[in-house]
């Protein structure tokens, strides 16, 4: 079920590779190690997903891959090149609303494709599809601030996925949504996936939603972060509405909590307890 | 990547455009009821006081000045102290306001400063840019430059502050151009603050210009108004109010439109 992250291979040369990666900031106050000694692979075609307590460097981690921020240790690299800065092959979606607020929904879904030089024709055809894709169909004409929190990520993700990245890079992005809104959308998400099947790399606090859409999870624990364990997710894909009661759905959960809490419990200091 | 699903889609909202014109149609007419109002207020102040001039003579009189062309040196030379003075103002203003607002740095040193000067009154200012650019156009497009620049400042530091932090972090996750970043991110995000700072700047431009001429000027709407009066012609004083009125609403009202239309798309 897990294996140690050092144990593991380093993966094929076409995945996207974590070699020994750290990360410190130097923030005036004092030197912060946010992550340290990382190394893993995402391969071709699997959705990842990160869990661990808040501050562990999980938006740092996906930052390095997304090439905003350089490791001060290691390197990642995908496809075999090493990541120096941001890359035309990953696409970011953020936890907040980050649609361009004066942009149509078209618009706001073309707007990768428009800055690459990609023909209107053509950027347009592509985000009508994903449009449709995410459910969004006869909103095109529409404004983001007319749309509800959870449709606003839909084109964030619409976005994202018309540059048909080969690594998708999630940082939360159900976060700021409500409960319910949240499975919903993460089931539209796992059901895009199926069909697109890039590498995700998902960050995320929700211990369900990530066994519901991985293949893998990695918890990571508090500073300074180590990828603590990779627990292989083999429950059958497609996954469809009865997943979350499998017993096997259970256990892994349990597992993951169990992971989890210990490192949350340090992170809130001696002494606490979590029920 | 196939896109063969059928997936429910949210309800449309239907349009309301109908109820939307008739009450456009409306709120017109009543706007133009008030005007009505006020002219018709002024004339009764007319027929109770010398003061005041009928609002008939005083359209006469400046009817007159238009035909026989002696408004236009004026006006040319008002709307062009306006002009200068506002372009000078938006082009050190925009810049330094975004600059302001983009650095914590330069943000802690400015902000006080700038919100402490902003309540000088700049007019004070005026016999010193007599002095510099002499009587004429010059001293007055500097007074309007050195009113509006400060207005245009502040709305440019406030909106580059009201950016949506995600933005700059996607334009570089999408690897934008620093020239992209600003035109395809910068610009349209903070384009309904540039739009106040436009229009709240180019009120105090004409405000400035027009006491700026009570002082001292070879020519201008506000020189005229003051020897209209010195000459008890209050029909041309009042005929020149109205001439100022006119284009402070007619320019005013442009820019609030625009303001309006990019507020809407937010």
């Amino acid at each position: 079920m897990s294996q140690s992250p050092t144990m593991r291979s380093i993966g094929h040369e076409n995945d996207v590779v974590f070699d020994n990666i750290g990360m410190t900031f130097d923030t005036g106050a004092g030197v912060t190690r946010a992550v340290e000694n990382v190394s893993g692979a995402i391969p071709e075609g699997k959705f990842v997903s990160v869990i661990g307590p808040s501050g562990c460097g999980k938006s740092t981690l996906l930052d390095m891959v997304g090439g905003l921020l350089k490791p001060t240790q290691g390197s990642v690299s995908i496809n075999g090149e090493k990541v120096t800065g941001p890359r035309r092959d990953t696409a970011m979606v953020f936890q907040e609303d980050s649609t361009l607020h004066w942009r149509t929904v078209l618009d706001n879904v073309a707007f990768g494709l428009e800055v690459k030089g990609i023909s209107k024709a053509e950027r347009y055809d592509s985000a009508r599809r994903m449009i449709e894709l995410v459910g969004l169909k006869g909103f095109e004409d529409h404004r983001p601030g007319q749309l509800s929190g959870g449709m606003k990520q839909r084109v964030a993700i619409a976005r994202a996925l018309a540059m048909e990245p080969r690594v998708l890079l999630m940082d939360e992005p159900f976060g700021a949504l409500d409960q319910q809104t949240r499975q919903f959308i993460g089931r539209e998400l796992l059901r895009i996936w199926e069909k697109t099947r890039n590498r995700v790399l998902f960050i995320t606090h929700d211990i369900q939603e990530a066994v519901y859409l991985s293949d893998e999870v990695w918890v990571m624990s508090a500073r300074p972060s180590i990828v603590k364990e990779v627990v292989t997710i083999d429950l059958p894909r497609p996954r469809p509405e009865g997943t979350h009661a499998l017993p096997r759905f259970r256990e892994l959960e349990d597992h993951l909590w169990a992971l989890v809490k210990v490192e949350a419990e340090k992170t809130l200091g001696p002494g606490a307890r979590l029920a | 990547m196939s896109t063969d699903v059928t997936i429910p889609s949210f309800p449309q909202i239907t349009g309301h455009r109908e109820a939307k014109k008739s009450r456009v149609i409306r709120d017109n007419l009543w706007r133009a009821a008030v005007l009505v109002a006020l002219v018709l207020l002024w004339a009764v102040l007319s027929s109770t006081t010398d003061l005041v001039a009928s609002p008939a003579a005083s359209l006469n009189a400046l009817a007159e000045r238009f035909a026989d062309g002696s408004i236009y040196r004026h006006l040319d030379a008002t709307l062009q102290a306006v002009a200068i003075g506002f372009c000078i103002a938006a082009a050190i203003g925009f810049p330094l306001g975004y600059v302001i607002g983009r650095s914590k740095f330069l943000g802690a040193v400015f902000d006080p400063l700038v919100a402490g000067a902003f309540a000088i009154p700049r007019v004070i200012f005026f016999p010193i840019l007599l002095q510099i650019f002499g009587v004429g156009v010059g001293a007055q497009s500097a007074m309007a430059a050195l009113a509006a620049v400060f207005p245009i400042m502040v709305s440019t530091t406030a909106g580059v502050r009201a950016i949506n932090p995600l933005l700059p972090k996607l334009a570089r996750s999408l690897s934008l151009s620093p020239l992209q970043t600003v035109t395809k991110i910068y610009i349209p995000a903070m384009a309904p603050s540039l739009m106040v700072g436009i229009r709240i700047g180019f009120s105090i431009a004409f405000i400035n210009v027009i006491i700026a001429e009570f002082f001292a000027a070879r020519a201008g709407l506000g020189l005229q108004a003051l020897r209209a009066y010195g000459m008890l012609d209050l029909p041309t004083m009042y005929g020149i109010i109205v001439l100022l009125a006119a284009i402070a609403l007619a320019g005013n009202l442009a820019l609030w439109a625009v303001e309006r239309r990019l507020g809407e798309k937010a």
